[in-house]
């Protein structure tokens, strides 16, 4: 393991994990001093019964803890008049603490609230950019119902004003959730659809976190785990959805995902993927899935050793001392692109494979060929693009957009290479 | 045990490294003026910052650093080396001067030093994603090649940077950096 | 991977590491609103100058130091944790630094409960709240619960999730240096923390990502920097070893060897850390022998690499592991003997300390298991466990 010559890591979240982990929501809400928690969540979580098994669980403590309120209509695409709507709601009826169940939505809304109520402000603004929060908040636990985002770990939340047509990014380590609950229970209902792209979403933060920049060694341990429990597990939950262990291995999966990449950042897959989100409104998961085998890619004369060690976790220790280290960091790329053929035929055809083929509910085309230019010029401003090994100009972020598009590998002629840094010669 | 015996302490003061920040960012402030008023790629990050773009990059807790904005004309504009009563849009700080000093001397490229934490970055991250181009441009203009090979990813090559542009370029970035014009 | 039975896992110790580290203590003080630690230091540490390096890194900061203490001795005493907590409110302070050893940490830890709780340290029982913000700057006198959530002062011992250290930074100005004998006993602690702790209890994937870290760590590392401790990235890499350690044992049940040896070292004074390391492979084989919890494979991978672990059969795996385990400790001779008859231990006290462990440990086994691993420890022989 390289020594990484400066690393910092934080992971400040009590992590309860198990087939019955709801039941220790009242003692970890007593161990925080709480009892008047608020439950903020979304219509499709509360509808699919799974605040019943909250609230279920928290009856049937001895602790004399009162669910105050449940909010239950947090938007997909949350911001900031929910945030505020929700403070003065918890305000109301006298709150002392959140329990946030859902996806990456509910969560990001939550830790907006959180700040609101516990800085008793206002205007969530004043809030944004690093070190602006200088307390500790009120307590947060967090219960994720999808295996992907890992917002659960992450210690930031992105809220935006639609009125300002904005975005903004609040990052303190106080946003990190005081408690994460991982139950099996929680994603048990989860469509195959969805468990496959989100399952995917933390897969590319695994290896996005393991072959970036910013990588360090516990980000790159968490980072191998997530991804040999998503190799052990998400075919077989996809065949059998009711699996319950399989189910609680990708909640794991999805934590220790998360853990790598908040603290180590991911690269161009999240880019390009943003951006695809934003121009295109194509659920985050699914671009992942697709891009993922893109990134690994383009980076191979700067990371592929790292790529090469990743074949362990994805292929399993027989098959890698099986292949030889310069065949390595192409197999591991080619194994996901075929776990992308497998889920493809293992959901019926709704998982995609490339971009041209995403299609909406009305099975209209989401991705026209025409948007990849507004892509790629929207992907330039993202963050992650710093953590990149290789520079992405205009010119390169079309050239890949295109390749994914069409479902083909990257033509390796045309990347600018800097510097090869990789200790592995590719064999193309 | 007697309190007098342990008294408080005021942890000193490093003048060298902060004098050559104050240069080196006093010179890098200035430069994006220039470069946004010659360089193609610079002046067009430029215009697509809002009317309100103002840059503050500089060392916790007390400098050094500058302010970059736009004019009223919409121009960048370099605005001096203080925050005070200005309305920042974007503040990028590294986190204490030793850090400071490790990027800038380019120990650490700006990526390397982004991932190494050293920064701090609050405001409209789309805008540090401008400001971080336009900074390694910045660079490739006013250092040798030698050391703006440290300082970025990748160094440009003939095709996208003239070798025309580039030194002429630098040329007149360098008389403006300093003269201020 | 499997993953049925429940588990839990929190730490809330931030790790910095690295170039510069130090320097970053302003900033992540600001992040807690606080500007004036106290700082707790040991006498070794004075000797060392850490402290001069310390106040040094706080250059051009708006920091005020609102007192320094460098006379812990190696043990934590009350009444110089009650000296303390006066000199901290008269200083009006707001957080806490510990630099060095166990004994700093542990005082600063008790100074910090007293302050929050209000109470005396023998009265407190249990925490239920957060602390004032705590740094600890790791050393090569660091080691043992340095980075875990107990405290220890005059024999009494507590443990909280809210007595972790906030933060704990490795710089590699206070890194370097020492004997041979303190690297072999601080990284063998630290491995003996860290295999245990990824042996007795339920899979726990959190976990044992600082579990293969710390091993990879220190396998990776410790001899180079036991010949030369001025080499740097070992240096930094084996200190990263004892955070992590620290935070893994702070999340697993004790160990049949580190508690063997803890014992050992109340009672004799002999390093915890020799103790630990001559005993830990015995005890593996004994483990290894249970049904339910047997080495896990995959610890090979974290002590010889990936390549070495793909090309060893699944089934002979955990039988490497105590092999490499038990090869590496015979390579410092200088510093370790293979067994504890070399130690010079009195055998009659380790017959004793047999007795005791079962009660101590949630591991089940007899006081007789526990003296055949004594007894193989002893003598350095296979067969007897
Ligand atoms: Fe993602």
């Amino acid at each position: 393991m390289d020594t990484q010559k400066y690393y910092e890591f934080c992971t400040r979240v009590k992590t309860i994990s198990g087939h019955n982990s709801l039941e220790e929501i009242p003692q970890a809400l007593m161990d925080l001093n709480a009892k008047s928690p608020m439950i903020i969540t979304d219509k499709g979580v509360s509808a699919v019964g799974l605040i019943q098994l909250v609230q279920d669980a928290i009856k049937k403590s001895k602790n004399k803890i009162e669910i105050k309120v449940i909010f239950d209509d947090v938007p997909a695409d949350s911001d900031i008049t929910t945030v505020n709507e929700i403070a003065k709601l918890y305000k109301e009826k006298g709150c002392d603490s959140i329990i946030t169940v859902g996806g990456g939505s509910p969560m990001d809304t939550a830790k907006g609230v959180n700040i609101l109520v516990s800085e008793d402000a206002d205007d969530l603004m004043q809030f944004t950019g690093a070190g602006a929060i200088k307390r500790r908040l009120n307590p947060l636990i967090a219960i994720p119902t999808t295996s992907g985002t890992g917002s659960e770990m992450t210690l930031v939340a992105v809220i935006a004003d639609h009125s300002k047509n904005k975005k903004m990014a609040f990052t303190s380590y106080f946003l990190l959730p005081d408690v994460a609950i991982l139950d099996s229970r929680m994603t048990l209902t989860l469509p195959d659809f969805l468990t496959a792209p989100t399952a995917m979403d933390a897969l590319t933060h695994a290896c996005e976190a393991y072959t970036c920049l910013a990588k360090n060694p516990l980000s790159d341990s968490a980072a191998l785990f997530a991804i040999e429990l998503i190799r052990d597990n998400l075919l077989n939950v996809i065949k059998k959805p009711k699996d319950a262990n399989g189910r609680l291995a990708l909640a794991n999966a999805s934590a220790l995902a998360g853990i790598a990449f908040s603290n180590s950042m991911v690269g161009m897959v999240h880019t390009i993927g943003h951006a695809i989100g934003g121009v295109c409104h194509v659920p985050h998961g699914v671009a992942m899935s697709i891009l993922l085998p893109y990134g690994l890619e383009y980076n191979l004369h700067k990371t592929g050793h790292l790529t090469g060690e990743l074949l362990l976790p994805l292929a399993g220790s027989e098959k890698f001392a099986a292949i030889p280290k310069e065949l390595r960091p192409l197999k591991s790329i080619e194994i996901i692109r075929q776990l992308n053929e497998d889920l493809h035929k293992a959901t019926g055809g709704r998982h995609s494979r490339f971009l041209s083929e995403v299609r909406n509910r009305e099975g209209t085309q989401m991705i026209p060929k025409d948007k990849i230019r507004d892509i790629a010029l929207t992907a330039q401003n993202d963050g992650s693009i710093f953590y990149n090994p290789e520079e992405l100009d205009l010119e390169d972020l079309i050239m890949v957009i295109e390749a994914a598009w069409e479902g083909v590998p990257i033509d390796r002629k045309k990347i600018k290479m800097s510097k090869e840094t990789s200790k592995v010669k590719i064999k193309i | 045990m007697r309190i007098e015996n342990y008294p408080e302490i005021i942890p000193g003061k490093n003048p060298f490294k902060k004098i050559y920040l104050a240069i080196f960012l006093w010179i890098t402030g200035r430069a994006i003026q220039a470069a946004a008023r010659t360089d193609r790629v610079v002046k067009k990050e430029f215009e697509m910052l809002p009317d309100d773009f103002m840059l503050y990059l500089g060392v916790s807790p007390n400098g050094p650093g500058f302010v970059v904005g736009k004019d009223s004309n919409g121009k960048a504009k370099y605005m001096g080396a203080k925050l005070k009563g200005k309305s920042i849009t974007l503040k990028m700080i590294i986190k204490n001067i030793e850090a400071a000093f490790l990027v800038f001397t380019f120990q650490e490229s700006t990526a390397v030093g982004f991932a190494h934490d050293r920064f701090m970055v609050s405001g409209n991250l789309d805008e540090a994603c401008r400001i971080g181009r336009v900074l390694d441009i910045v660079e490739i203009y006013l250092l040798p090649k030698i050391i703006t090979k440290l300082a970025v990813k990748r160094y440009p090559n003939w095709k996208q940077m003239s070798p025309i542009r580039k030194h002429v370029g630098r040329v007149i970035i360098y008389t403006r950096a300093i003269l201020g014009f | 991977m499997k993953l049925t039975e429940q588990f839990k896992f929190f730490n809330q110790a931030k790790i910095i590491s690295g170039n510069k580290g130090l320097n970053n203590i302003p900033v992540e003080l600001d992040d807690y609103n606080a500007s004036k630690p106290l700082i707790i230091t040991d006498k070794k540490s004075v000797e060392k100058k850490f402290d001069k390096i310390f106040i040094k890194a706080l250059s051009d900061s708006n920091l005020i130091i609102g007192a320094l203490y460098g006379s812990v001795s190696n043990e934590a005493k009350i009444a110089e944790v009650r000296e303390l907590v006066d000199l901290y409110i008269a200083r009006g302070c707001d957080s806490i630094i510990a630099i060095g050893s166990e004994s700093s940490m542990n005082t600063a830890k008790a100074v910090n409960l007293m302050l929050c709780e209000k109470k005396d340290f023998l009265e407190i029982k249990d925490v239920n709240q957060n602390l004032k913000p705590l740094i600890g700057i790791l050393t090569i006198d660091s080691r043992d619960t340095f980075t875990t959530d107990i405290v220890t002062v005059d024999a009494r011992t507590l443990q909280s999730n809210y007595l972790f250290p906030n933060v704990v930074i490795i710089d590699p100005r206070m890194v370097k240096g020492g004997s041979e004998e303190s690297v072999v006993e601080r990284s063998l602690l630290a491995l003996t923390q860290s295999i245990e702790a990824g042996t007795y209890g339920v899979n726990n994937p959190m976990n044992d990502s600082y579990i293969y870290s710390a091993n990879q760590y220190i396998y990776e590392n410790i001899k180079v920097l036991s010949k030369n401790r001025q080499e740097t990235e070992a240096a930094v890499a084996i200190a990263n070893a004892v955070y992590m350690a620290g935070v893994a044992f702070s999340n697993a049940p004790t160990g049949i060897a580190y508690a063997l040896a803890k014992e050992i070292h109340k009672l004799t004074g002999e390093s915890i850390g020799k103790v630990a390391a001559i005993i830990l492979p015995h005890a593996l084989r004994w483990i290894n022998g249970k049904k339910d919890n047997g080495i896990k494979d995959k610890i090979l991978q974290s002590l010889i690499g990936i390549e070495g672990y793909a090309k060893t059969p699944s089934e002979k795996r955990s039988i490497m592991v105590i092999d490499e385990i038990e090869n590496l400790i015979k390579s410092f001779p200088k510093s370790l003997p293979s067994n504890l008859k070399d130690l010079k231990l009195q055998r009659y006290i380790l017959e004793n300390i047999a007795n005791i462990i079962p009660d101590k440990i949630e591991y089940k086994i007899t006081a007789k298991e526990c003296l055949a691993i004594i007894d193989a420890a002893w003598s350095s022989e296979k067969e007897k466990v």
